[in-house]
């Protein structure tokens, strides 16, 4: 946190030095957020980009009353929400499994996977990956943000209020009501155990 | 199944809580005391911690190699284009450049319009506020000429019909710049 100030003071001091170790410090975090909201490898780097570019645009007005940690997966969360808002119509996060297939596209990555298998022996294998993702892409943004900030990200209660600028008891009912939306999603890899 | 109907009041951020390690410690042996005896919050919270464990086997992800180079080109970029100053003012820095020239229009022209009204109205109050006084000073103006033309009869009554001395005292005087 202290290392973070004194980066921040630095940088609008303007020294590039001290933006890069932010970008270094920040950028796979940030990264891997957007890629989880997103579902799309593309748009989590463009996202990513955008993120640290509103930083440096603006660390001039940035004022310690937030971390600088906050302060960019604020901008990211909302760089994601405008993003999905505005893509939505024309691309679709989850992919039917009823949906044909397209040329190019290959069919083993459609595959379901087998639910007879317990959920540790499928864990790693990029099907079970890809029902988590769909599940999570099939999460409201708000829920989707909650849960991977917490689960993946790693952060508190705490930190997740600040990003999403909402009460701590806010924080409790988006992760409970994430995780049963994701129960319900991925519910034939719970009911084998 | 259960739905949020059958769950216990208060159950969902208790069971938040307790899974993520959240709760105060009377809080925690409160809970697992209530699991033993209630099969609802036993069954949502080993689902729940379930689907946790498997949200978590998620790799992570990491950006391009090349991240930092292209970060760098585009902020040269930024740094190329900075916005004319009056979009500077219509528009936070945070909306992006391509977007920015597309949002102007419209803000510049309303910004116009609010100008222009404001205008109308400053001139409309300074118009108010300015009628009384030349309505005072045209009184003032009639009040001087009745004046004069009281004067001019009352000496012309002095004077008997035919003699234009008088006119001729007031061209002089006009023509001197006397008073009259």
């Amino acid at each position: 946190m202290h290392q973070d100030a004194e980066l921040i003071a630095r940088c609008q001091r303007a020294d590039a030095s001290a933006f890069d170790a932010i970008v270094a410090r920040y950028k796979t975090k940030i990264y891997h957020y957007l890629y989880r909201m997103t579902g799309n490898a593309e748009d989590a780097d463009d996202l990513t980009q955008e993120v640290f570019i509103r930083m440096y645009t603006n660390i001039g007005k940035f004022r310690a009353e937030a971390s600088l940690s906050t302060w960019l997966f604020r901008i990211a969360g909302n760089l994601a929400v405008d993003r999905f808002r505005r893509t939505k119509n024309s691309r679709r996060l989850v992919t039917s499994l009823d949906a044909p297939i397209q040329p190019g596209e290959e069919e083993a990555s459609r595959d379901v996977p087998d639910m007879t298998m317990a959920p540790e022996v499928l864990v790693g294998r990029r099907e079970l990956a890809d029902q988590i993702e769909s599940a999570l892409a099939k999460l409201p943004a708000k829920l989707r943000s909650a849960v991977i900030l917490f689960d993946v990200e790693g952060m508190s209660y705490d930190e997740i209020a600040g990003v999403e600028g909402i009460p701590l008891g806010t924080v409790k009912s988006r992760i409970f009501n994430a995780r049963v939306a994701l129960r319900d999603s991925l519910r034939p890899y719970l009911e084998t155990e | 199944m259960y739905t949020k109907m059958n769950m216990c009041p208060n159950a969902e951020q208790t069971i938040v809580g307790y899974i993520d390690g959240n709760l105060a410690t009377a809080d925690h042996i409160a809970f697992e005391r209530h699991m033993a005896s209630c099969s609802v919050c036993r069954t949502i919270e080993r689902e729940l911690r379930m689907t946790q464990t498997l949200v978590r086997t998620l790799s992570s992800a990491e950006p391009r190699q090349d991240f930092e180079a292209r970060l760098a080109a585009r902020i040269a970029d930024v740094k190329l284009k900075p916005s004319p100053w009056w979009m500077r003012f219509a528009l936070p820095s945070y909306v992006k450049p391509a977007r920015r020239t597309h949002l102007a229009i419209p803000v510049v022209a309303m910004a116009s319009l609010v100008a222009s009204l404001g205008f109308v109205y400053v001139a409309r109050v300074s118009t108010l506020k300015s009628g009384p006084t030349q309505t005072a000073a045209a009184s003032d103006e009639t009040a001087v000429l009745s004046e004069l033309a009281n004067q001019h009869h009352a000496a012309s009554a002095s004077q008997s019909l035919g003699d234009t001395s008088g006119v001729v005292v007031v061209a002089s005087d006009m023509a001197t710049g006397g008073s009259w």
